[in-house]
């Protein structure tokens, strides 16, 4: 191409766009673009997020604990210990020193505190009151929490409990469970916790090993979490329902999934043996 | 600014040259010797840059 041959105007759009090149060329911004050599370097100077385990060896080994920032989802059929479960780790977290905060919608304060054994009540905090349908809400007492007690486990049971009922109905529900997953993981990244998410199955009388395809209601809660553990039992061949399983459906960081069976004793999980899958 | 190739010099150029031409027609300064050198630099430069490119 032949400059002379060309307008003024053009040429000066020319100039324009190598002068936005020549900026971008030197530009320092933290989202900039680099060889991977670099990113490699970047990672190794990142601090290594705090790693948090439960005390169900084979599980924890597959998971290897679990991070802050993570969204951790935990599903299953209604009545087959999904709350048990969160409370199991309550204990575990609890003897580690690492403080929890539930959030419990669906039991009251006294209730809640009920569940657990009553000669051994994990330390953890709670608020007085929970605002149902209020993610706002939520966020604040998050804060206050880790402002306070610099809580770096939360427990959220349920999901459903954060949703706006007359709004989902206004609006396409996978997607509105989408964005409060999205801004759920969001919060635990800028608040440096694991948030543990208690969500329904769409099946409440199983026949079959439950699935992410399960969840209730929306795809993005399997997609937008981190882990996901399922909680489930199911009928032997009489018709009556064999052992607990506990489920790793989801594993993003480590890949790994696998299920172990797990037996409650004193309102705690151990596991049996496990089986990968 | 860093200049990081001819393409981005001879852009410079040829807006450099176009704005001396308008100066010196506002100015009603008739065409001489002067600018017949500067057109004729600026076209070995363009035959410079050719080489350089292949």
């Amino acid at each position: 191409m032949d400059l002379r041959n060309l307008t003024t105007k053009q040429l000066e759009k020319m100039k324009k766009h190598g002068e936005i090149l020549e900026t971008l060329r030197d530009y320092k911004g933290s989202d900039r673009v680099v060889r991977v050599a670099e990113a490699l370097e970047f990672i190794k100077n990142l601090p290594i997020a705090e790693k948090i385990d439960i005390r169900l060896p084979l599980i924890n080994k597959d998971l290897d604990g679990f991070r802050c920032g993570e969204l951790v989802v935990v599903s299953g059929p209604t009545g087959m210990g999904k709350t048990t479960l969160l409370q199991s780790f309550t204990y575990d977290f609890a003897k580690q020193n690492i403080p929890c905060t539930w959030f419990s919608y669906e039991v009251g304060v006294r209730d809640l505190v009920s569940r657990f054994s009553i000669n051994e009540i994990p330390t953890f905090t709670l608020p007085l009151e929970t605002v149902e349908s209020n993610f706002k809400w939520l966020r604040q007492r998050v804060w206050e929490s880790v402002a306070k007690y610099k809580t770096k486990v939360i427990f959220v049971d349920h999901l459903h409990y954060l949703l706006d009922m007359n709004y989902l109905a206004k609006v396409n529900t996978s997607l509105a469970i989408g964005m409060l997953m999205r801004d759920l993981k969001k919060l635990a990244i800028e608040a440096d916790i694991v948030i543990f998410l208690v969500s329904h199955l769409a099946k409440t009388k199983i026949e079959a090993e439950p699935d992410l395809d399960d969840i209730r209601d929306s795809s993005f809660i399997g997609q937008e979490s981190d882990i996901v553990l399922v909680v489930y039992r199911v009928k032997d061949s009489t018709g009556r329902y064999d052992k607990s399983w506990l489920k790793i459906a989801k594993n993003r960081r480590k890949g790994t999934i696998g299920r172990v069976p797990i037996i409650l004793r004193d309102g705690k999980f151990y596991e049996e043996s496990l089986q990968t899958l | 600014m860093k200049i990081s190739d001819d393409k981005e010099l001879m852009i410079l150029w040829e807006l450099l040259i176009r704005q001396l031409l308008d100066v010196r027609e506002k100015l009603k300064i008739p065409w001489d010797n002067n600018m017949d050198e500067i057109i004729r630099n600026r076209d070995s430069l363009y035959l410079q840059v050719e080489k350089n490119a292949k």
